[in-house]
């Protein structure tokens, strides 16, 4: 009787392991599939939620067109230095300054394209404008010219008086007027993408 | 016999989650349509452009107020020849003269005074010139604050 209980105990222990033994790959290959199933899964919804949230910022963004607008205008997509140039121009000579020279430098260690990832890179360029004129027309264009739209950065300004000439048969007047005049260099830094 | 169901059943199980896997696979590379690719490209853009804009309006200079406020505190017999200023080192040289060693040395106390203005003013040259007038020079650390746009 006992040595019957032994023997089926025997059996169903050897039975059970092999099934194991059969089934346990398997169950491995299930559960490896499985854990692949669910970290794509995972992807899936995070991707899903990630252009979600893209759709809804694009949204958001197009409530704000006007003030974007502004943005692109400081930031343009172009440097478009002409008509940059132009507006300095315009600024300076409705104040009652001169342009004696301008100098246009791109920055060389941005103005590379580097646009790996697709995204816009900010560019840097550089304009020295030598000016003359009465100081009060001076502080009115560098007020104009920090208020601009289009973000215009004024890095560096020398400002120096005119050497006094002594001239024969100058008038006190014309002294005068000589010695209000000042020479102004500025170096002013723009943006664009 | 409950082996043999279980081995079919688990064979069944990992060919449907082989098919999901495929299926989810698919679909991820399905995403990636151009409309997306525009819609990614835009979104990032104009978040590069807003990050841009901040961290250069936050640090956009106004030299205008520097002005502003020196002006008011100039000595009434000192004069300046020259102004260098730079608003990324945020330092000003400044050359001039004064009628006296004691317009001068009202001049340098007054700046100094001026601290919303000036951090640091280092008299670098005084002389006398041939008219009798003092020629003097001096750098300054302009406070950060002082030249910032508001």
């Amino acid at each position: 009787m006992t040595k019957n209980i032994l023997e089926s105990f025997v059996i169903i222990a050897i039975s059970v392991a092999f099934a194991m033994i059969l089934t346990w790959p398997k169950f491995q290959e299930f559960e490896s599939q499985r854990s692949l199933v669910m970290g794509k899964q995972s992807d899936l919804e995070t991707r899903n939620e990630y252009f979600k949230n893209l759709q809804q910022s694009s949204s958001e963004l197009s409530n704000f067109g006007p003030n974007l607008a502004k943005i692109e205008s400081a930031l343009p997509d172009n440097p478009d230095v002409a008509t940059l140039a132009n507006y300095l121009e315009m600024s300076a000579m409705q104040g009652g300054l001169i342009i004696k020279a301008a100098d246009y430098t791109a920055d060389q260690a941005t103005a590379a394209p580097a646009e790996g990832d697709g995204q816009k890179i900010l560019k840097n360029f550089h304009i020295a404008l030598t000016l003359s004129g009465p100081y009060e027309s001076w502080k009115n264009f560098i007020s104009s010219v920090e208020k601009s739209s289009r973000m215009i950065e004024i890095e560096s300004t020398q400002i120096s008086a005119n050497p006094t000439k002594i001239q024969t048969g100058a008038t006190a007047a014309s002294q005068q007027a000589t010695s209000d005049i000042l020479n102004y260099v500025v170096k002013v830094k723009a943006n664009s993408y | 016999m409950a082996v043999v169901g279980g081995f079919f059943a688990l064979t069944y199980l990992t060919g449907k989650l082989q098919a999901q896997y495929n299926d989810i696979n698919g679909q991820l590379t399905q995403q990636e349509t151009s409309d997306q690719k525009t819609l990614e490209s835009t979104v990032l853009n104009y978040k590069r452009r807003l990050d841009d804009f901040s961290e250069i309006l936050n640090k956009h200079a106004a030299l205008s107020r520097f002005f502003a406020a020196v002006e008011p505190i100039v000595y009434p017999t000192v004069s300046f020849d020259s102004m260098d200023l730079n608003s990324v080192d945020k330092t000003v040289t400044i050359i001039g003269k004064a009628d006296t060693f004691e317009s001068l040395a009202k001049q340098v106390t007054i700046f100094k005074n001026a601290t919303a203005v000036f951090e640091k003013i280092d008299l670098s040259k005084v002389s006398l010139g041939p008219d009798g007038k003092i020629n003097f020079s001096f750098k300054a650390d302009i406070q950060p604050d002082a030249i910032l746009f508001k």
